[in-house]
């Protein structure tokens, strides 16, 4: 019974330490995953000239699951044709979209490269794309060293932390 | 619900609060409408019947522009954004000639702050002003003259429409097109290979290069491009029997046609005159006309409304069909 006590307890602080360490490791993929999406979007927009929503569901194809969802309900918005202009449905998918793995100032790019999203002509929109991938490229280096610095440090915490209450109750 | 193909598409392009009170003039009437404007901080208007009136927000059409609708500059910022489905990027070439063709072949017209860079009108921005242009699609208004174009040996006479603004040349020029490209059963006439040069997307209304009116099914479409350069490319590219092109004026178009007629393809064009007179006055006009390139005239007029055909002539200036004229029906 007490083992099972222990064990109970090792396993549920390690795995509260694995989820804070999880954090830091999903800002580094979301971010990654988001430079690639705006460079291919920005390809796109450059070469294709399609409209917004069709690039959005093109590319979706291609992108890693954590923010397909985004791209799908953003391109979903503008062909309701319920009026929406394409800010507007970025704003709203990124409002839905946002699971809080992201910190406040990746948001905030994300939402001021929604504001110029295909609001202007082609070379302008080449601006908003670099701005946007550059911005996020600061922080992508930043989430990485936090991601090296807390990944392990959250992940030994969980795991010390149940090993010392266990030998507490000993 | 209107009738009108693709109505929806019209719709989804006006910004929410107009289009809810577009949406709310009865259906008899918006049937009818042929323009919608939006004028920034101005009365909201529709032109039906040759004539204006007003909306109300509650779609009332109306005489006095106090109880209209006033569009906002909201409004004005919006409707681009709808228009192009949120990618301004994709229409550039189509702003700078001040107009978008939308999908269903409608076509808006923009007026805004011209932005130039060396001397060529860069793009438009700050856009005050729509114009939404609800293109007639009329089918069979060539039908009681089309024998008239076809010679003995089932070829094509190389005609010119000539006809003042708004008289339906182009509905008539499409008309014959779709005719000519599908094949005319009772007068034994195979479909011809057609190339449309399509410069200002209103033959047959392209929205993403795909046409949206009915021009027949061995028509070949060049969306946009000048139609000197069109003509020449078409020629090489598709070999057509007939080429269709839309207003002829400039000194390069005339050249074109000089060595599409070498060529042994057939043309139909159009032009801006009242009649063979008011052509006569143009110089590089004057020049094809007296070396008698066209062997078709028709002469359009809006005595009877819209597309009515007054008289067609011969290369000679004889009369081959006489008007006043009217065919056709509103294809539902």
């Amino acid at each position: 019974m007490k083992l099972l006590g222990m064990l109970l307890v090792f396993f549920s602080t390690t795995s509260l330490g694995y989820m804070a360490a999880f954090k830091y490791k999903m800002r580094f993929r979301i971010l990654k995953n988001l430079i690639s999406a705006l460079n291919l979007c920005k390809i796109e927009v450059t070469y294709s000239k399609d409209p917004m929503a069709e690039i959005f569901i093109t590319i979706s194809s291609s992108l890693d699951k954590s923010i397909k969802p985004l791209f799908i309900k953003a391109a979903e918005i503008l062909l309701e044709n319920k009026g929406y202009s394409g800010g507007e449905a970025w704003e709203a998918a990124l409002k839905e979209w946002d699971s809080g793995y992201l910190k406040k100032e990746d948001i905030e790019i994300l939402r001021s490269f929604g504001y110029g999203l295909g609001k202007s002509d082609v070379y302008s929109q080449e601006k908003n794309f670099d701005l946007a991938v550059e911005l996020l490229k600061r922080q992508l280096s930043s989430a990485e060293e936090e991601n090296k610095k807390n990944e392990k440090l959250y992940k030994n915490i969980g795991v010390l932390t149940g090993l010392a209450i266990i030998i507490l109750f000993l | 619900m209107n009738p009108r193909k693709n109505f929806e598409e019209l719709l989804y392009s006006l910004p929410p609060s107009v289009r809810e009170a577009i949406a709310r003039i009865p259906c008899e009437e918006l049937e009818e409408v042929e323009e919608i404007r939006l004028r920034v901080n101005k009365p909201l208007s529709v032109y039906l019947k040759s004539e204006e009136k007003f909306v109300s927000k509650e779609g009332n059409l109306i005489f006095t522009p106090s109880s209209a609708y006033i569009v906002t500059f909201e409004d004005c910022e919006k409707a681009l954004q709808l228009i192009s489905k949120s990618s301004v990027y994709a229409f550039e070439e189509e702003i700078r000639n001040g107009y978008i063709t939308l999908r269903g072949g409608y076509r808006v017209g923009i007026v805004g702050k011209c932005v130039l860079e060396n001397g060529y009108i860069k793009t438009l921005k700050n856009i005050s002003g729509y114009n939404y242009r609800i293109s007639k699609e009329i089918k069979g208004v060539s039908e009681k003259i089309i024998e008239h174009l076809i010679t003995p040996y089932k070829n094509i006479y190389n005609t010119l429409i000539i006809s003042p603004p708004q008289c339906g040349k182009t509905t008539l020029l499409r008309d014959i097109t779709r005719n000519l490209s599908n094949g005319i059963d009772f007068l034994g006439l195979k479909g011809k290979k057609v190339g449309v040069v399509d410069e200002r997307s209103e033959i047959a209304g392209c929205h993403n290069g795909i046409p949206q009116m009915d021009v027949g099914i061995r028509t070949d479409v060049l969306d946009g491009c000048p139609k000197a350069y069109g003509m020449i490319m078409l020629i090489r590219s598709m070999s057509p029997e007939v080429i269709v092109t839309d207003e002829i004026g400039k000194k390069e178009d005339i050249q074109a046609i000089h060595e599409v007629l070498n060529t042994g393809v057939k043309i139909i064009t159009t032009v801006h005159a009242n009649d063979i007179d008011d052509l006569m006055k143009k110089p590089v006009l004057k020049e094809i006309i007296s070396l008698k390139y066209f062997q078709r005239y028709i002469i359009l007029s809006r005595r009877l409304g819209a597309g009515t055909i007054e008289k067609m002539l011969d290369e000679n200036f004889d009369i081959v069909f006489k008007g006043p004229y009217r065919g056709g029906t509103l294809n539902k």
